[in-house]
């Protein structure tokens, strides 16, 4: 993995913009939560790509900005100033409607928990955005997909009967289906065993390695962090380090200098 | 404990008002009920204070005979003659009245739809009566009279003007006077004409002997109570003697009897059925919100409250909601009180007294308000006092309420038991089936309450079965949700099962009444064209007036019949009055036993069923007792099968003029030549019905055709009464919606966030409702058509006949059900969509 491939801190972003390896990128962005003397600067001009095929972890305490900027990026929320775009596009441009449609077919979800509708079944679950979008599922990909999630008989069982390992590999499944140009993972494995979270971080890593998917996955472990090809440090709103080929080690050792 | 519980109701104070509303809506409709039955009556009682203010004993008949029309016994002339000679007595003046029905100029009746038209003697100077001249002389000569201001307002007539009076005669009289009473231009909207005693006595009396009344003024220190029984004693048997205290209360009961009673019971039974539907809803709320507050509860408990005091802050939110809406609906029922009280006031029934506020109707409303709240609320919250302090330590909470062995089992034999006790009725057995049908019928309503859940899963995958397959996913969605919590989508659909239920049963027993009513023009009328009184206090036509038709060329025969109230066998009975020798000229009442065409004069016809009731035979003989005293043994020379023209009993017109005062025709047949013209005899007869002050003529359809219609006037009183009750189960389906929706935030924050629109999260929450709406729309469909068949079936011995489903109506019930499911969702689709996603998602 070289150097150009790996996420850029601020103040990089313009040697790769626009770069066709590049699946989603933030220029300047600011989030600013409140007015007058209660706002809060979550983001502070963060610039940022995440490229293509790559696994990227974005690491930091607690109001350091992790989620708005993941939020932000994943088009669900908007920023105060600055641009997000993903496959080139700007989401600031797209109406409500375009860009729900847009987070449908690009955007791909993985939550810390409540992931999945409880009326519907593992299969249903894993083909919601298509059948939302009124797409024609890809019969073969999904196969794919679901061996790969390897819940086997279970497909056709409620969350509420799946464990609480199976139901996030459902929800990575749901993610990976729509080929998206990137996955956004919310703490995927912060309400699972270590068992059952590697499991979950296994497949995102496999997705990533055999598949050429993009994953962005924000996370307080250290552990978790240490399956990304990268890990980008946040504080204060700004992107202060990046880290390649992360060990557990080597991000705890980083974390702590934060006095996390 | 308490300060919690209050802290949390205020916090939901936006929730707390929408189960409120429920609540408010019904105890509204009972306190405007009430108050306005308060109203009536205090008006009326000054009305009749008033009437009686003058006066301080009244001699007249002490039993009205019949129910159709008040009339009493008359008081004989020597009557007068005693009471005059007593010494304490300084006037007693005798008073003839009857009906007499003002014709305007247009030849249009005045009144006769609601307040009485009344006729009677007036005087110059009689002191007991409470009408006096405002203008113009008392009537002197013949066929002079006085009128009322609003009557002559009205009629537009001014003094020395001529006009039309039917008595029923009609006679051609001349305006000398017009009275007020008091201050006022009529007593309570009624009509009145005063005679000289002659012109009395000949109009209203028929010419007989006798009076109506006699009122009396007691001499200087004497009491009414001591004039009263004095008189008393002279007095023959069936002739009373009251004091106006007497009079007064006496009035007020037989107002309250004849029309405030059925009118206050009519509009209670509808208040009921809106009440149960907003306990529905109050039920289904508290459940909804108490399971959502299932860790809330659970913490409580956790941390050391008990039981008790969880149940008690829950009853205490109850209590809360309870007094909010009763009060509230109090005062709603007020105002709606006084705005039909203000409509009735623009249309004429003007009662002195303005809204009258009884303290029972507070009381009342307040009390029903709470019992419904505390009952409907009183299940959910023991279920959540029971939850264990370890679900506090769960992941969310949802309503998991499930569909138990117990419940489709208790259903289950409510429901068979039901089915049971209405198939008996609608087959007659027993003593009384319609009773039997009817208890039957309760039980079906609480067997569906109890079956909703068990029916619920299924009946929401059958349909949400075209759903899914027209709207993809969000129609897949909304067949899960409407099915993940089959109490909730049951509670909920049932406020308008039972709405829907009762809409159904009325909408099927007036289409039944429809066609019964055209099979009986169809199938026993002979007679071309029909000539019926609408008016329902009295006036009518006179005989003569067949008898004129009857000369017209082209007639082949005309018949008037005539209601009159005799006693048989001591009972007081409404019988049919007619020429018996000609009814079978105009109508087939099916003789089954002897012959009508030679009824003669001392017999009468009864009915095959009325026959049966009492045990009679054909040549029998029964006691029959008119209103002047006259009593005589009839023989049944008649025994007729259809009864639905002629009722129980014909008594031939011959005897009934001899012994009545009132002889009137409320329906004239008129059965033409062969080859007549039917155009120009109708226009003929209406030429001559036009001076008698006669209703149209009408062919047999266009008969049927009205008498339906009228039947269709009273069905839209009745959707409308209920409108309050769907309105009511809406608002519970809106405010289920809305809840569920709470409880889901997350879920439709990740419907949101993995893209679905908001235009495909608005349809699924539109067609979870449409499901819920259909659910309950086919079951109060499916219930109501079988209760209406079944007390259909029962009423048979009583002359019902004919269940009638009319598709077309059914149908729009079922499509305006599922509309309402439309309705009601727009509110908290809105609100569900205007979700912010992140919010929705990050939110715990």
């Amino acid at each position: 993995m070289t150097e150009s491939q790996g996420p850029v801190g601020s103040g990089r972003a313009s040697e790769a913009a626009g770069a066709s390896g590049v699946a989603a990128k933030a220029v300047a962005a600011t989030k600013v939560y409140g007015q007058g003397d209660t706002s809060v600067t979550a983001l502070d001009g963060v610039s940022v790509e995440f490229p293509r095929a790559h696994f990227t972890a974005i690491m930091g305490p607690s109001g350091s900005g992790k989620s708005t900027l993941m939020h932000c990026v994943a088009g669900l929320d908007s920023l105060t100033a600055g641009q997000v775009f993903i496959n080139d596009i700007d989401l600031g441009s797209l109406s409500d409607r375009d860009l729900t449609v847009f987070r449908r077919e690009q955007v791909g979800f993985v939550f810390q928990a409540f992931n999945l509708i409880p009326t519907l079944n593992a299969r249903e679950n894993i083909v919601l955005p298509m059948t939302l979008g009124g797409a024609k599922v890809d019969s073969n990909w999904l196969d794919v997909v679901i061996e790969t999630v390897g819940l086997g008989d279970r497909l056709s069982h409620r969350p509420s009967e799946l464990s609480g390992g199976q139901q996030q590999r459902v929800a990575v499944a749901r993610a990976l289906a729509s080929r998206p140009a990137v996955i956004f993972a919310d703490e995927p494995t912060g309400n699972l065993d270590s068992r059952s979270g590697s499991e979950v971080l296994k497949f995102l890593q496999s997705a990533v390695r055999d598949r050429d998917q993009t994953i962005v996955m924000v996370t307080h472990d250290p552990v978790a962090a240490a399956h990304a090809d990268s890990v980008l440090f946040l504080a204060d709103g700004n992107i202060v380090d990046r880290m390649d080929g992360p060990t557990a080690q080597s991000v705890l050792d980083r974390m702590k200098s934060f006095g996390d | 404990m308490l300060s919690i519980s209050l802290k949390g109701i205020w916090s939901h104070k936006r929730r707390l008002l929408r189960t409120c509303s429920a609540v408010l809506l019904g105890v509204a409709f009972l306190a405007g009920t009430l108050i306005l039955g308060d109203t009536m009556r205090n008006g009326f009682s000054e009305v009749f204070s008033d009437v009686y203010s003058k006066v301080d004993v009244v001699v007249q008949g002490s039993e009205t005979i019949g129910t159709t029309s008040d009339q009493r016994m008359v008081v004989p002339e020597d009557v007068l003659e005693r009471i005059e000679a007593l010494g304490d007595v300084k006037v007693a003046v005798p008073d003839i009245s009857g009906m007499a029905q003002i014709i305007g100029k247009d030849g249009q009746p005045l009144g006769g739809q609601g307040p009485p038209t009344l006729g009677g003697v007036f005087t110059k100077d009689d002191p007991t009566n409470p009408l006096v001249l405002s203008e113009g002389a008392a009537p002197s000569g013949p066929n002079e009279v006085v009128i009322n201001r609003l009557a002559a307002e009205q009629a537009k007539l001014a003094v020395g003007d001529t006009f039309t009076v039917r008595t029923p005669t009609p006679v051609e009289v001349k305006l000398v006077g017009i009275l007020k009473f008091g201050d006022k231009d009529a007593i309570g909207g009624a009509t009145y004409v005063g005679f000289n005693v002659d012109d009395a006595r000949k109009y209203l009396f028929g010419g007989a002997p006798g009076y109506s009344a006699i009122s009396l003024l007691a001499s200087d220190g004497v009491s009414p109570q001591e004039l009263s029984s004095q008189v008393k004693d002279l007095l023959p048997k069936g002739i009373g003697s009251y004091t106006s205290d007497e009079m007064r209360k006496q009035s007020e009961e037989m107002i309250g009897d004849a029309f405030l009673n059925g009118f206050e019971t009519i509009l209670l039974v509808f208040t009921g059925v809106a009440l149960l539907v907003s306990s529905f809803s109050i039920y289904n709320t508290f459940s909804v919100i108490l399971a959502q507050r299932t860790r809330e509860s659970a913490l409580l408990r956790a941390i050391g409250a008990t039981r008790r005091q969880v149940l008690g802050s829950i009853a205490l939110e109850a209590v809360v909601v309870g007094i909010v809406a009763s009060i509230g609906g109090f005062f709603a029922g007020w105002g709606l009180a006084a705005l039909l009280n203000w409509g009735m006031r623009s249309v004429g029934v003007d009662l002195p007294g303005g809204l009258k506020v009884g303290s029972n109707s507070i009381v009342v409303s307040v009390i029903v308000g709470m019992v419904v709240t505390m009952l409907a609320s009183l299940a959910p919250a023991i279920r959540a006092s029971r939850v264990k302090p370890m679900e506090a330590l769960r992941e969310a909470a949802v309503d998991h309420s499930d569909t138990s062995r117990v419940r489709a089992i208790l259903g289950g034999v409510l429901a068979l038991a039901g089915i049971g006790l209405v198939l008996a009725g609608a087959f007659g057995a027993g003593s009384s089936p319609f009773q039997l049908a009817g208890f039957g019928a309760v039980l079906m309503v609480v067997a569906f309450v109890v079956l909703g859940p068990v029916a619920a899963r299924p009946a929401a995958f059958v349909l949400g079965a075209p759903i899914r397959a027209t709207r993809g996913a969000a129609g897949d969605l909304a067949a899960g949700n409407a099915s993940r919590n089959p109490a909730r989508t049951a509670g909920t659909a049932a406020a308008l099962m039972i709405g829907v239920a009762v809409v159904v049963l009325f909408t099927v027993i007036g289409s039944s009444l429809t066609v019964m009513i055209r099979d009986t023009f169809t199938g026993s009328v002979r007679a071309d064209l029909m000539m019926a009184e609408t008016s329902f206090t009295g006036s009518g036509m006179s005989p003569d007036f067949a008898n004129q038709v009857e000369e017209l060329p082209g007639v082949a025969s005309s018949v008037g019949f005539g209601f009159g109230s005799v006693l048989v066998a001591g009972k007081a009975t409404d019988v049919m009055i007619a020429d018996a020798s000609k009814v079978t000229s105009v109508i087939d009442p099916e003789v089954a036993e002897g012959t009508l065409d030679s009824l003669g004069q001392n017999a009468i016809a009864v009915s095959s069923d009325e026959a049966e009731k009492q045990g009679w035979s054909l040549g029998q003989n029964v006691k029959i007792g008119f209103i002047d005293g006259y009593s005589t043994e009839m023989t049944i020379g008649a025994i007729y099968d259809r009864a639905e023209l002629l009722g129980s009993i014909l008594l031939p017109r011959s005897v009934w003029a001899d012994h009545s005062t009132f002889d009137v025709d409320i329906i004239n047949l008129v059965t033409l030549d062969k080859g007549a013209d039917v155009d120009a005899v109708t226009a003929e007869i209406n030429r001559l019905g036009k001076t008698a002050g006669a209703p149209e003529a009408l062919t047999k359809a266009e008969f049927a055709d009205k008498q339906a219609g009228q039947v269709t006037q009273l069905l839209m009183i009745v959707y409308v009464l209920l409108a309050l009750s769907i309105i009511i189960a809406l608002m519970g389906i809106a405010n289920t919606l809305s809840l569920s929706i709470h409880e889901r935030t997350r879920e439709l924050g990740l419907l949101r966030a993995i893209g679905q629109t908001r235009g495909q999260l608005r349809s699924m929450v539109r067609w979870e409702s449409v499901i819920i709406a259909v659910f309950g729309t086919a079951g109060g469909v499916g219930l109501g058509l079988f209760l209406a068949w079944g007390m259909i079936r029962s009423l048979e011995s009583e002359g019902l006949s004919g269940f009638s489903a009319p598709i077309t109506q059914l149908a729009v019930i079922t499509f305006v059900g599922a509309l309402a499911g439309v309705l009601a969702a727009i509110m908290p689709a809105r609100r569900a969509a205007r979700l912010d996603v992140l919010d929705a998602i990050a939110m715990e």
